[in-house]
C-alpha cells in the first residue's frame, strides 16, 4: 500500500505538519524576542541595551533626588520633613546597583555604598570595575551592577533572563529550523498525496472540490479578513488568538488542498463558475444556426458600440478608451478570420492542383479546425487512392512485361523452327502454305506482344518523355521517307502541305515519330488502294495543328472514340494485321507531350488531328 | 577456317536453333545452358571467338556472366533477350556487351550481326594499317575510300549511288554532328534547298538499307527525329 493512498497517514501527517508549523512559529518568535529584547548576541549582560537603558533611568532618578534634596535643604527649615526626605534619598539604595554621586572636584555627594569618603573605591570593588560614568551638568554619577546580587529586582531578573536566553538560543534555532523543515517536507508530501485514494487510479475529487472555485476562494478571503480584523483589537486572550489563528490556518489549508486536487485532476478551470457560463453559452450557440449566431454577435457588438458612443457623448473618458480597444479588437478578429479563410482557400487550391498530403496545419486555422480536419482527411484518402491506383498500374505494367517475356521465349523457338522448317525439303504445296500461315501468325504474335508491352508502358506513364524544340517539317520529311515504301506498296501517295516558314513545336522527337509511324502504318493498312494520304500543318495561335486524312477501304462502323480504346475494349473484330493498339498508343504519347489527338470520321474519310504547343525557332549555335 | 561460337541460352531448343543457323553458315558452335556453363566452356575451349548470351538464365544470369568474362577476356559478346525495353539494352551494352538482339530474332539479322562482330574483332588490326592514306575514313566497321569512291561495311563492299556516296562522305567527315535535311542538301547538291520534298530523307533511308544490318535500329546513321541525321561516332 502506498503511503500517499492512506487516509490515516495523511491525517497523522497533517496533524504533525500543523504542530511543527506551530512549533516553528513559536521558535521564530522566541528567537526574535531573544535578539531584539534580550540582546542575546552580547557577551555580557552589562553590554545589552536593556541594562544600559535601565542604568540611565536610575542615574536620572539619582540626579533628580539630589536636586530635590538641595532645594529642600536651602528652602525648608522643617527638620523633620528634611529627615524624611533624607531617608527617602536612597531609593535605589537597596537595588542590585552600587553607585556614587560626586561633584567636579571629586567630593562624594551621595552614595548607597557602605563608606562615604572612599565611596569611589567601594563602587569599583562592588561592581568589579564595571561601572558607568554618567554626567549631568557639573555632577557625575558612577554607577554599576554589583557582582553579588542579593536583592530580587529588575537587574537580577534581567541577568537571569539573559543567561537563560544565552543558554537556549542555539537549541531554539536548531529546533525551530527542524520544525520548519519538517513542516515543509510534510507540506510537500501533502501536496503530492492529496487526492489519491486507495484502490483508485488517478485523482479523486470529493464533494467539496465540486464547489465553484470563485465563491469558495472569495468566502475564504472574507473569512480570513474578518478574523484578522477581530484579532487586531488586542482584546482577545491568548487562547482565543491561538484558536482563531488555528482556525484560519486549517480552513485556508483545506481550501488550498482543494485547489491542488482540482489542478492535479485537470479540473481547476472546469470547476469554476466562469466555465459553467462558458459551457452554457457554448451549448446555446451550438444549437443555434450559424446565421443566428453571427447576427446575435453583431447585434451585441452594435449595442455595445451604441452604449459606448452615448457615454462618450456624455464625456466619459473610460468609455472612449474602451471604444478604441473594442474596435481594435474587432479589426484584429476580422483580420484573423480573413487570414484563416485564406489559408483554407490555399489548401483547397493545393488539393485541386493534385497535392493531397499535409494540406493544412490545424494550428494555422484555430477558428476552423473542423474544416481543416475534414480537408486533411479528404486529402489523405485521395492520396491513398491515387497511390493505390499508381501501384496497381505499375504492377500491371510489370506483369505485362513479365508475361510478355515468358510468352516471347517459346515464341522465339516457334518462329525459329518454322523458319528452319521452310529450309527443309518439303514438296507438298499444302504443307508449304500451312508453314507460311504459321510463319505469318507467329510473327504477328511477336509484334502483338511488343505492342502490348509498349501500350501498357505508355498508358501507365512508365516511359521517359524528353520535351524539346523540334522542327515539325523535318520530322514529317523523315517520317515520310521511312513509311514511303509501305504506302507505295498499296499505291498510296503522301501529300504534305506545310507553311512556308519552318514550324517548330515542343515535343519529344522519338515519341512524335512513333505517333506518325502508327498513323501512317494505319493508313498503309486501312486506306483504300490508290488513294492519297493528306498531311496538313497549320499554326493557330500558340498551337500547331497537324491533320492526317485518308479514305478508308472498309466502312468505319464504330465511333471514333472506340477506335482509340481497342486496348480497353478489345471486343471488336481484328480482321487485319496489326494489334489494334496503334491509335491508343499514339493518343497516350500525344498526351504525354502535352498535346492532343482526336479522330473524326465523315463517311469513309478518316481524319486524325494532332495538336502540339508551338515554339519559337531555337537559337542556332553559331560557329 | 571455322570460327568457334559459344551459344548460351537456358532454352535448349533456342540454343539448338541458333546452332543450326550458325552451323549452316560454316561456324563451329558450342552450346551452354547457363552462365556457369558458359564460363566453363570458355575455360576449356580457348578457340571461342564470340559469345551469344541470353540474359535470363538459372544459376548465373547473362549480365553477371558477361561481367565475369569481361574481367579477363575481350571477345565479342552479343546479348540475346526477350526483354525489349530500352533500359535492358542500355544495361547490356553498359556492362560490356558489344551488341544486343531481342527475341524473337530474325535469323538473317542474327547471322549478320555475328559476322559483323567477328569481322571487326579479327580484321581491326589490318584495317588500321591501311589507314595511312588520307582518303580513307574509318568509323567502327564502316570505311570509305575517297580515292576509290568505295564504301565497305565490316570489310564487305557496299555499292552506293554517287549521291548516296556524297551524303555518306559528308556525314563521315562530320561524325557526331546533327544535320538537317536542308543542310545536307545544300552541302551535297551545292544549291539552296527550297522544298518540302523529302529527297534527302529518302536517300538516307536507302543508304541505311544498304549499310545497316537492321535499318530500323541503325548503328551508323542515326535519325534524330525532328532535327535531322547524324553519323554516330564509334570509338574503338
Amino acid at each position: 500500500m502506498k503511503l500517499r493512498n492512506s487516509l490515516f497517514a495523511k491525517l497523522i501527517f497533517s496533524c504533525l505538519m500543523l504542530l511543527s508549523f506551530a512549533a516553528g512559529v513559536i521558535a521564530v518568535i522566541a528567537v526574535v524576542y531573544m535578539c531584539v529584547d534580550v540582546g542575546v548576541y552580547h557577551n555580557n549582560y552589562r553590554d545589552t541595551g536593556q541594562y544600559q537603558q535601565q542604568v540611565r533611568w536610575d542615574s536620572d532618578v539619582i540626579f533628580n533626588y539630589y536636586e530635590l534634596l538641595q532645594k529642600a535643604e536651602t528652602e525648608s527649615t522643617n527638620e523633620q520633613e528634611l529627615e524624611g526626605l533624607r531617608n527617602q534619598i536612597f531609593p535605589p539604595a537597596g537595588t542590585s546597583l552600587a553607585w556614587v554621586l560626586i561633584d567636579s572636584s571629586g567630593n562624594t555627594l551621595l552614595t548607597n555604598t557602605e563608606g562615604w569618603d572612599d565611596a569611589l573605591d567601594y563602587v569599583a570593588t562592588l561592581t568589579g570595575r564595571e561601572y558607568m560614568q554618567i554626567r549631568k551638568g557639573s555632577l557625575f554619577v558612577l554607577i554599576g551592577m554589583r557582582k553579588n546580587l542579593e536583592v530580587e529586582d529588575v537587574y537580577s531578573r534581567g541577568l537571569k533572563t539573559f543567561n537563560a536566553a544565552k543558554h537556549w538560543f542555539l537549541p531554539t534555532i536548531i529546533a525551530g529550523s527542524i520544525c520548519i523543515l519538517l513542516c515543509m517536507v510534510l507540506f510537500g508530501f501533502m501536496v503530492s498525496a492529496v487526492g489519491h485514494k486507495e484502490g483508485v487510479e488517478g485523482i479523486v475529487l470529493n464533494a467539496f472540490d465540486r464547489i465553484w472555485l470563485e465563491p469558495l476562494v472569495a468566502f475564504q478571503f472574507l473569512l480570513v479578513f474578518v478574523l484578522l480584523f477581530t484579532l487586531s483589537d488586542y482584546s482577545s486572550s491568548i487562547g482565543e488568538t491561538v484558536t482563531t489563528c488555528a482556525f484560519m490556518l486549517i480552513s485556508s489549508l483545506i481550501v488550498f488542498f482543494s485547489i491542488v486536487r482540482r489542478a492535479k485532476a485537470g479540473m481547476l478551470f472546469k470547476t469554476t463558475f466562469i466555465y459553467l457560463i462558458v459551457r452554457i453559452i457554448k451549448a446555446i450557440a451550438f444549437h443555434m444556426p450559424l446565421m443566428l449566431r453571427v447576427i446575435i454577435c453583431l447585434a451585441g457588438y452594435g449595442i455595445l458600440q451604441l452604449i459606448l458612443l452615448i457615454m462618450i457623448v456624455n464625456g466619459s473618458f473610460l468609455a472612449s478608451l474602451f471604444w478604441l480597444i473594442s474596435n481594435i479588437g474587432m479589426v484584429v478578429l476580422v483580420c484573423l478570420f480573413a487570414i484563416q479563410i485564406d489559408n483554407i482557400k490555399k489548401a483547397a487550391e493545393r488539393m485541386a492542383a493534385g497535392q493531397f498530403g499535409h494540406l493544412i496545419k490545424r494550428e494555422s486555422v484555430p477558428f476552423f479546425t473542423g474544416i481543416a480536419d475534414n480537408l486533411n482527411s479528404t486529402g489523405n484518402a485521395m492520396s491513398l487512392s491515387v497511390e493505390r491506383a499508381m501501384q496497381s498500374e505499375r504492377m500491371k505494367t510489370e506483369l505485362i512485361a513479365n508475361v510478355s517475356h515468358d510468352i516471347k521465349t517459346p515464341l522465339t523457338s516457334i518462329i525459329s523452327y518454322v523458319d528452319l522448317l521452310k529450309t527443309t525439303d518439303i514438296k507438298d504445296k499444302k504443307a508449304l502454305e500451312y508453314i507460311d500461315i504459321l510463319d505469318k501468325k507467329s510473327r504477328r504474335l511477336g509484334q502483338l506482344m511488343t505492342d502490348l508491352v509498349e501500350a501498357s508502358k505508355v498508358t501507365s506513364g512508365n516511359i521517359s518523355v524528353n520535351i524539346e524544340q523540334i522542327n515539325l517539317g523535318e520530322l514529317l520529311k523523315q517520317a515520310g521517307a521511312e513509311v514511303e515504301p509501305r504506302l507505295e506498296n498499296r499505291g498510296i501517295s503522301l501529300v504534305c502541305t506545310l507553311p512556308e516558314a519552318p514550324v517548330w513545336v515542343y515535343a519529344d522527337g522519338r515519341h512524335m515519330w512513333r505517333v506518325l509511324d502508327n498513323l501512317f502504318s494505319n493508313a498503309a493498312k486501312y486506306a483504300l488502294d490508290g488513294t492519297r494520304v493528306y498531311v496538313d500543318v497549320s499554326s493557330v495561335g500558340s498551337e500547331v495543328i497537324l491533320s492526317v486524312k485518308n479514305i478508308s477501304r472498309d466502312a468505319l462502323n464504330m465511333p471514333p472514340d472506340e477506335l482509340m480504346e481497342r486496348f480497353v475494349r478489345g471486343d471488336k473484330s481484328r480482321y487485319t494485321e496489326g494489334s489494334g493498339l496503334g491509335l491508343s498508343i499514339a493518343r497516350n504519347l500525344m498526351e504525354m507531350q502535352h498535346g492532343t489527338m482526336n479522330i473524326f470520321i465523315d463517311g469513309d474519310l478518316f481524319k486524325v488531328v494532332l495538336t502540339l504547343k508551338s515554339s519559337e525557332p531555337p537559337v542556332e549555335p553559331q560557329e | 577456317m571455322a570460327e568457334t561460337i559459344l551459344v548460351c541460352d537456358d532454352d535448349r531448343e533456342i540454343a539448338a536453333a541458333i546452332d543450326i543457323y550458325l552451323t549452316a553458315e560454316g561456324y563451329k558452335v558450342i552450346q551452354a545452358y547457363d552462365g556457369l556453363g558458359a564460363l566453363e566452356a570458355l575455360e576449356s575451349n580457348q578457340e571461342i571467338k564470340l559469345i551469344l548470351m541470353d540474359i535470363m538464365m538459372p544459376r548465373l544470369d547473362g549480365v553477371r556472366a558477361t561481367m565475369k568474362i569481361r574481367e579477363t577476356r575481350n571477345i565479342p559478346i552479343i546479348m540475346l533477350s526477350a526483354r525489349s525495353e530500352d533500359n535492358d539494352k542500355i544495361l547490356g551494352l553498359n556492362i560490356g556487351a558489344d551488341d544486343y538482339i531481342t527475341k524473337p530474332f530474325n535469323p538473317l539479322e542474327l547471322i549478320a550481326r555475328v559476322r559483323s562482330q567477328l569481322r571487326r574483332y579479327s580484321g581491326y588490326g589490318t584495317a588500321k594499317s591501311e589507314n595511312a592514306d588520307d582518303s580513307v575514313i574509318v568509323n567502327g566497321g564502316l570505311e570509305i575510300n575517297d580515292a576509290a569512291k568505295s564504301v565497305t561495311v565490316d570489310g564487305q563492299e557496299v555499292s552506293l549511288t554517287p549521291v548516296e556516296y556524297k551524303i555518306v562522305r559528308f556525314l563521315m567527315e562530320n561524325r557526331g554532328r546533327v544535320f538537317s535535311s536542308a543542310q545536307i542538301y545544300e552541302s551535297v547538291w551545292n544549291e539552296p534547298s527550297y522544298g518540302a520534298d523529302n529527297i534527302v530523307a529518302v536517300h538516307i533511308r536507302h543508304i541505311r538499307e544498304k549499310i545497316e544490318i537492321n535499318p530500323k535500329e541503325p548503328r551508323y546513321i542515326k535519325v534524330i527525329w525532328g532535327h535531322g541525321y547524324k553519323m554516330e561516332k564509334i570509338e574503338d
